[in-house]
């Protein structure tokens, strides 16, 4: 069974599988990955991707609770199927990951419309901890991130149409974050709950996507590669044993 | 009439035409003169002059009417071409030499012609005359300097007789006379050459000018019945830097020292292009080195998580270890990354840096880490090594931090002061006395050492206690031409009382366990 993924209460969490879309080019990280993932228990590995295409053709219908998503694909890049699978599945979170931590690469994942980001070399405890954090509606975000959010909205936004701005709350927020406090902490210094402090982050990335969204995403969407469709044929094999793995949980 | 000697500006003279009459002309000369003086008063009223005489009027000439027997040496012979025509004008050439050691003092030029002449001195018109009874002398004014001077005079001959005479005297410095006269020496040119006055060399069809007769003899006078003395100005040498030659020479140098900059710009432009893409180049290459390398040790990594998870519930030690290892590798990676990649040569890069990567080292420790950082960092360059001493420095006084002071909390001050960056660590730990100091002497004095080489310094403030502050400073512009303000002290490392600790640490203590 599937749940609408955001926003999801921790005690369903508990009672049915998270399904998880992996889109990892090496061979030997997907295995690793999917073995690590299915060792969590609720957690299952819906279906894996080598490319971005493929993905794109995959994973829409798929429809899975978390995207899994490496920054480095072989044609186009993790960061480009970020933002176009955004705007066709606007409610599933995508976690990018990285093999180095790059702040630059990070943050450009993060304006394209991810929710999240890890490091490939992290634990497997941290990994679910955060996948869980995002299927809250959690937004992790580092004092180096809040920075560079800050640093993003003084530039002019990549539409003129797509004006934002943030708030003074919000900007507060950033301010505390990049001074090195901890979501707890802004909250107790705030006075505010956890919870709003949460959402006030996740607005920020909101209005971070829009800010750095540009028409040619748009585009994008309207009209996939003609390349991708050598790769639907792998595609539609893995649907269908997508499909017979949910037919058999 | 007293004789009186004028001086005047160069200005032609009063033109009347006599008659010339052929032998009787003496006879005649001191009346006709005298009337001469009295018509040229009434006609010359309106002319200014400098007049010294004892004669006071406004008048530009004066006649002399019985003129001075000395007005007449010098003066050469009547010369003329070979032929005399009425309507006739003949050109006459001559250059001198003024030798290099005796300049020039004062010079006299001595001048007449039947009927009229013209003089130019080095292509300089001097005057003109056109009464063949009246002998001009120029009191030439200035200097004649040394070498080649030209005389050239174009006499007019209306008709009979012809014939021009001319003395120039020059009087060297050390009284030596020099004379140029009127004689067969000069030629004639015979067509008009545009610049025949200023010709130092004679063409080859100029013949010598002919004698008409010499001076003193028939049909001209032994006395001039006037004399008129003119003050004129030596034509000014060009100098150096007026004259054509110089100034050619110079506008082509110019051009040619124009064209070697525009060259040396378009070199030193393409060449700094060609750094810059063997920088990219290189900065690419060591990434995909990096990358290539992380993603393999990753792998690696994840295997060992996996084989963590098969041996559950009890996996080995080693194999934990195994995967600590490649992590450290993996975050030794990032930080080269970080350090190779030329974009990150900034200041604001570097801060946002050093606060992610001290917040994550203190993320698994029990410290809580604080930033007091400027929210406007300035756009400043900061060097590879600078970033990586400083970096490495830092990472030293966390690394200890960590270790030793058992903190609760951490801060990291970042400070720009001009053209200065500060950056204090500062832990409320336990802080150490300077006993101990000396076993962690190789951690401070090679945060010492990195500061030193980036020209910049550390400091070390601590008491048992109260905690441990850190401060470096490094300056920002690059200045090799001058010693970093720093490098000139010899400070210890744990030099006691930098500016903004709270409390001074007795001296004594400091003076007697001083390690360096």
């Amino acid at each position: 069974m599937k749940f609408p993924s955001k926003n999801i209460p921790a005690e369903s969490i508990a009672n049915s599988t998270i399904s998880v879309a992996l889109v990892e080019d090496q061979k030997d990280l997907c295995q690793s990955w999917v073995r690590i993932i299915e060792s969590f228990g609720g957690f299952e590995c819906l279906c894996t991707c080598a490319s971005a295409e493929e993905a794109m053709c995959v994973i829409p219908e798929a429809r899975p609770d978390v995207i899994l998503m490496d920054i480095r694909l072989p044609r186009m890049s993790g960061i480009e199927c970020t933002s176009r699978l955004k705007e066709l599945l606007p409610a599933t979170p995508i976690v990018i990951l990285t093999v180095l931590d790059d702040d630059e690469l990070i943050f450009r994942a993060l304006e394209a419309g991810a929710d999240g980001y890890m490091l490939k070399r992290s634990k497997p405890t941290d990994l679910r901890t955060a996948l869980l954090d995002v299927l809250e509606g959690g937004a992790p975000m580092s004092s180096a991130i809040a920075r560079r959010v800050v640093r993003s909205f003084r530039r002019p936004p990549a539409n003129p149409r797509n004006q934002t701005h943030l708030s003074t709350r919000e900007i507060e927020v950033l301010d505390l974050l990049s001074r090195g406090l901890s979501n707890k902490e802004i909250a107790d210094q705030m006075r505010l709950s956890i919870e709003t402090v949460r959402s006030y982050l996740k607005t920020i990335y909101e209005k971070l996507h829009v800010h750095c969204r540009t028409e040619a995403v748009m585009r994008y969407t309207a009209n996939l590669p003609a390349s991708s469709i050598a790769d639907s044929d792998n595609a539609r094999e893995k649907l269908t044993a997508a499909g017979s793995r949910i037919q058999k949980s | 009439m007293p004789r009186t000697n004028v001086r005047l500006t160069s200005f032609p003279a009063v033109n009347l035409h006599l008659p010339k009459l052929a032998g009787i002309r003496e006879k005649f000369l001191q009346p006709v003169a005298f009337i001469q003086f009295s018509l040229a008063m009434s006609f010359a009223s309106a002319h200014a002059g400098d007049i010294s005489a004892a004669v006071a009027s406004n008048y530009p000439t004066i006649y002399v009417a019985k003129s001075e027997p000395e007005v007449t040496n010098g003066l050469g012979c009547w010369i003329w071409d070979k032929a005399t025509l009425n309507k006739q004008t003949v050109r006459l050439w001559h250059s001198f030499n003024v030798p290099k050691t005796n300049p020039v003092a004062r010079a006299e030029l001595r001048i007449a012609a039947d009927n009229a002449f013209k003089i130019w001195l080095d292509g300089q018109e001097l005057g003109s005359g056109s009464d063949w009874r009246t002998l001009s002398i120029y009191h030439l004014e200035g200097t004649l300097n040394s070498g080649a001077h030209v005389l050239a005079v174009e006499g007019f001959n209306d008709n009979d007789q012809a014939g021009v005479i001319l003395g120039l005297s020059l009087e060297m410095a050390n009284g030596q006379l020099m004379q140029i006269c009127s004689d067969l020496t000069w030629r004639v040119v015979p067509d008009a050459d545009p610049n025949w006055e200023t010709a130092l060399q004679p063409a080859e069809n100029w013949p010598n000018a002919s004698i008409a007769t010499n001076f003193g003899r028939m049909p001209w006078w032994t006395i001039p019945t006037s004399v008129l003395h003119i003050r004129a100005e030596l034509p000014k040498p060009i100098p150096v830097w007026q004259s054509r030659e110089f100034q050619i020479g110079l506008l082509g140098g110019s051009g040619v020292f124009v064209f070697f900059c525009l060259y040396l710009l378009v070199q030193l432009v393409s060449q700094s292009k060609a750094h810059h893409l063997v920088q990219a180049e290189r900065d690419r290459i060591a990434r995909d080195i990096h990358d290539d390398l992380g993603s393999k040790l990753t792998q690696l990594l994840l295997i060992g998580e996996v084989a963590q998870i098969e041996s559950a519930p009890a996996p080995g030690a080693p194999l934990l270890q195994m995967c600590d290892g490649a992590r450290n590798i993996l975050a030794t990676i990032d930080e080269v990354v970080w350090i190779i990649n030329s974009q990150h040569d900034n200041l604001e890069d570097f801060i946002i840096y050093v606060c992610k990567w001290v917040q994550q080292f203190l993320g698994p420790s029990p410290i809580r880490c604080r930033f007091d950082v400027p929210q406007e960092i300035p756009a400043q360059k900061l060097s590879q090594i600078a970033r990586r001493n400083l970096f490495l420095a830092i990472k030293e006084a966390l690394n200890n931090a960590v270790k030793h002071s058992g903190a609760t909390e951490l801060t990291v001050h970042i400070e720009i002061n001009g053209s200065l960056l500060n950056v204090v660590v500062a832990d409320n730990g336990c802080g150490f006395d300077f006993a101990q100091a000396s076993q962690e002497r190789n951690g401070l004095t090679n945060m010492k050492s990195r500061m030193v080489e980036i020209g910049g310094d550390c400091l070390v403030a601590s008491r048992p206690g109260e905690g441990c502050r850190v401060s470096f400073a490094v300056p920002l512009k690059q200045r090799s031409f001058f010693k970093s303000p720093f490098q000139s002290s010899n400070h210890s490392v744990l030099e006691p009382g930098f500016p903004g600790h709270r409390e001074e640490v007795p001296p004594a203590k400091a003076a007697g366990e001083s390690p360096s």
